[in-house]
């Protein structure tokens, strides 16, 4: 026998030893194939109607390119006064109403740098609290829900997102006003769930209010949404997420 | 050593679930051989099966449906090498690609590497040979190909390989 097919044997030996390679129920195989097939129809809709709004943009019968400043007038602004830090740590949003809407632009998925934090669980519950640090050089402004998507390797998962309108199990209830983010201040959100470990969730997809762009954060086994229903805070200032309710703390 | 498997009564049988527990973890190693990746592999493996199951009553009359389903897996991973590799050659060009995770690569993935960048039917009868301890006649059951043209693409496959190997210990 040649050097070739000693080292393929070898190396097939140890592919056959690889534990982890269960089958995993074939139901959950074909649900999983109708969740991709709709989300697919889904996106496919979901492009067709951005093709529509862009040529209609383009045309100029469309005028809803308000921004956020205009849209949130009617709500309670905050500012984080933040002092600028190239630490991540936390800081205590000092926050101060301001009666009139500020005319800062709306922070970009690429002005922001996301991280998880207290992940946490009780009773059948899971949450985590995600903190977006303004790491650009100007003030921005983020304010309401974010939208947020999960990826089990390489697809995505689908998922309902609920927006928190009371408080949760682990979260306070938070409302959606818009919060002004100087150069290194926090703002975060929670997002909680019923543990039902039907999802491997290993990244976490999160799209800002009012944008289209996408954050993507790696989120690691622990802290993974296990299921296809979550409920989201709305953005608060400071790294808490608006508080927990105590009761998974 | 390579005792032939094809038309195993035991295989054949069953439903399609007890083919499904059956076979699922040695078509996903053979998967893993040639793309390179657990995660990967167990997708185009669950495609395969659903495939399979579709047509499960015409394919569960077969005298190998082991032999189909293996086609089925072998096709789906050489389209996933292709599409990969024009993946590569994009993601290169824009600088984001993206590393898998240590957990999903598989190991001694130099010598599944090499096998991989073999020509697709000499990647396939080198993993069902030495993967699978198939023998000539089982290969060349389920390339549906002439047990000659197995023993070529083996006998080229692994001239290839050593080259590579040895080549690639040349360097370090």
């Amino acid at each position: 026998m040649s050097n070739i097919e000693e080292r393929l044997q070898r190396a097939a030996s140890t592919l056959q030893a690889h534990r982890g390679v269960t089958p995993p129920p074939f139901s959950a195989v074909r649900r999983r194939r109708r969740h991709r097939q709709l989300f697919s129809a889904t996106g496919t809709v979901i492009a067709l109607i951005a093709v529509a709004g862009g040529l209609a943009f383009r045309t100029g019968t469309h005028n809803d390119n308000i921004d956020v400043s205009t849209r949130s007038s009617t709500s309670q602004t905050t500012v984080v006064r933040t002092a600028p830090s190239s630490t991540i740590a936390p800081s205590p949003a000092q926050t101060t109403p301001v009666t009139s809407t500020p005319s800062v632009r709306t922070c970009q998925p690429a002005m922001l740098s996301p991280a998880i934090r207290y992940p946490s669980g009780a009773m059948g519950h899971g949450g985590e609290t995600v903190v977006l640090t303004n790491r650009s050089a100007t003030t921005c402004s983020l304010g309401g829900y974010p939208d947020l998507g999960l990826l089990d390797h390489t697809r995505s998962v689908p998922l309902t997102v609920q927006h928190q309108t009371a408080a949760g199990f682990l979260y306070r209830y938070v409302p959606p006003n818009l919060v002004t983010l100087v150069p290194g201040a926090d703002v975060s959100f929670g997002i909680e769930w019923t543990n039902q470990a039907t999802v491997t969730a290993t990244t976490l997809i999160i799209t800002p209010p009012n944008d289209t762009a996408t954050i993507q954060l790696a989120i690691p086994a622990y802290a993974a949404p296990d299921t296809h229903t979550v409920t989201v805070t709305a953005i608060a200032p400071g790294a808490e997420a608006g508080g927990y309710t105590g009761q998974g703390k | 050593m390579f005792e032939s498997k094809i038309g195993d009564p035991r295989v054949a049988a069953g439903s399609f679930e007890s083919f499904y527990e059956s076979q699922y973890a040695s078509v996903v190693r053979l998967a893993a051989a040639l793309v390179g990746r657990w995660d990967v592999a167990e997708e185009l493996v669950q495609d395969s099966f659903l495939e399979l199951y579709r047509r499960w009553s015409r394919i569960a009359n077969y005298d190998a449906p082991e032999a189909w389903l293996r086609r089925v897996v072998l096709n789906r991973a050489t389209s996933t090498l292709r599409r990969r590799a024009v993946e590569v050659r994009a993601s290169t060009l824009f600088r984001a690609r993206r590393a898998a995770t240590e957990e999903l690569l598989v190991s001694d993935g130099e010598i599944w590497r090499a096998v991989s960048r073999l020509p697709a039917r000499q990647a396939q009868a080198v993993a069902l040979t030495f993967l699978e301890d198939r023998t000539v006649a089982d290969v060349a059951l389920i390339l549906r190909c002439a047990e000659s043209t197995v023993r070529t693409h083996l006998a080229r496959g692994l001239h290839t390989l050593s080259d590579q190997l040895s080549a690639t210990e040349g360097d370090r």
